[in-house]
């Protein structure tokens, strides 16, 4: 059994590239099958025929079906790929489903996650210096929880530890990348 | 914990009277620079344009009414407080002559240093604020879940080495008999005889057991020593598979043949292991 998420193409010798509504039909199949957010690359490699140019057109196509109402999925581009995910609007009925109560972020870890997203790489003092109150545990909490790594040492006295996302930090909370953080319209966002 | 801290800071708590020193944890401010953000948005007061004396009074009240209440105030609430009054005492006293002013021209005016430092803080919360509003995997949103693996897939791969082993010294060496006999010239039951136990055990295909309780059921040490080689065998041949749900859990195994299977090409493993080596290998 083959580890890669691509099939070993060689040993299927009928294999015909799909087109048009065909290959949107077979990225949707491929993702859904996936599970994890599947990189623009490995689509490609995968469908062996099509371009990326094709593969991107035909999941800008999906996207766009998924929009259509009465549909529960939405196609996401997060830092790692493309992904199926349920639609917003829907979280309370797959909640149900799963007994589960939704994942919530106190407001201190979210703070803390804001700094380090924002400002990374930041030692854990700059982050108790902006928050005024104690931020070890709750920075320990984001690194067990995978949000936060360590990536690297400041050059500086005691060369403490410094702080940064991770990709699952992009992935929750459904982001390409860190550019596309909120950004906040008032000014002094600038400085 | 929320209700009844909140119903302290009010003052009002029924059915509660006269109990003397409380030791209540407040969660409702997340410390000195969040009350202070409170209280500066609650009075409509500018961050721009900070009025140092008006924010120190509106903080000292409320640390004042928390005090009221027997609140433990955390000593950072205090620090901040004594920072607020210090603040407050360079707006009242006159300004320093100028030859010293000179020297520390280059240096930031505290109040304005604290001023920044509260817009900082207001700015992260705004942030957090900001990414609280993304929609959440788990909250917002769901991935489909890797679905939950049925008797008939493998499962090999979710017990890790440690549980196995874990088992190993709790069934095998730990609980071995009570009175540790040495017998010589007495072999134990055959590989066969314990990979047969296990899979009567599990009753065909789809039964399961834990392997604690199979291995239990042996009385003696070398008799639960092979079962345990049989399952790890039978394993890799993929004919049980092995469960473990939870780190350092119990491990459940499971079948996947018949309980009659031909046992044969289990025992040409343990034969050929000890047999010589083929010429032709040599």
């Amino acid at each position: 059994m083959s580890d890669t998420i691509a099939p070993d193409l060689e040993e299927v010798p009928q294999w015909v590239a799909p087109t048009g509504d065909d290959l949107v039909g077979a990225i949707e199949a491929m993702l859904f099958a996936s599970g994890d957010p599947l990189p623009l690359s490995t689509l490609v490699d995968a469908l062996a025929g099509p371009s990326e140019e094709d593969v991107r057109a035909a999941l800008e196509r999906l996207r766009s079906a998924c929009r259509v109402p009465g549909r529960g999925l939405r196609l996401e581009e997060v830092a790692t790929g493309w992904q199926l995910r349920t639609d917003v609007r829907f979280a309370p009925a797959v909640l149900r489903l799963r007994g589960e109560r939704p994942t919530r972020l106190s407001r201190s870890a979210l703070e803390v996650l804001a700094l380090v997203a924002y400002e990374q790489p930041v030692t854990r003092t700059q982050i108790e210096e902006v928050r005024g109150v104690r931020s070890g545990p709750v920075l320990k909490g984001l690194l067990d929880r995978g949000l936060v790594r360590v990536c690297g040492r400041r050059e500086e006295p005691g060369r403490p530890l410094e702080y940064g996302t991770t990709d699952l930090f992009l992935e929750t909370f459904g982001l390409p990348g860190l550019r596309a953080l909120p950004a906040l319209a008032e000014r002094d966002e600038l400085d | 914990m929320a209700e009844p801290a909140r119903a302290l800071a009010s003052g009002h708590v029924p059915g509660l009277p006269g109990l003397g020193a409380w030791t209540v944890h407040t969660d409702v401010f997340d410390g000195p620079l969040d009350l202070l953000l409170h209280l500066v948005k609650r009075d409509g007061i500018d961050l721009k344009h900070l009025p140092i004396a008006r924010v120190c009074d509106a903080y000292l009240d409320f640390l004042e009414r928390l005090r009221q209440v027997d609140l433990n105030v955390a000593s950072e609430y205090l620090v901040m407080a004594a920072t607020l009054c210090h603040l407050k005492s360079l707006d009242l006293l006159p300004r320093k002559p100028t030859a010293i002013a000179e020297t520390e021209e280059e240096e930031e005016d505290p109040r304005e240093r604290f001023a920044r430092r509260l817009e900082e803080y207001d700015l992260l919360r705004r942030r957090a604020e900001a990414l609280d509003r993304q929609p959440m995997i788990g909250r917002d949103t769901f991935v489909r879940a890797q679905g939950l693996p049925n008797a008939a897939e493998v499962l090999d791969p979710t017990v890790d080495a440690f549980g196995l082993l874990e088992i190993y010294h709790a069934i095998l060496i730990r609980a071995d008999e009570p009175d540790a006999v040495v017998r010589f010239g007495e072999s134990g039951p055959d590989f066969a005889t314990c990979a047969r136990f296990v899979l009567d055990a599990l009753g065909g295909p789809g039964g399961t057991e834990e392997l604690g309780m199979i291995l239990g059921r042996w009385q003696r040490r070398i008799e639960r020593v092979l079962t345990f080689l049989a399952v790890l065998e039978m394993a890799r041949l993929g004919w049980i598979g092995l469960d473990q749900r939870a780190h350092l859990g119990p491990v459940t195994v499971v079948a996947k043949v018949a309980s009659d299977v031909d046992l044969s090409q289990l025992t040409t493993w343990v034969e050929k292991r000890d047999a010589p080596p083929p010429e032709d290998d040599a």
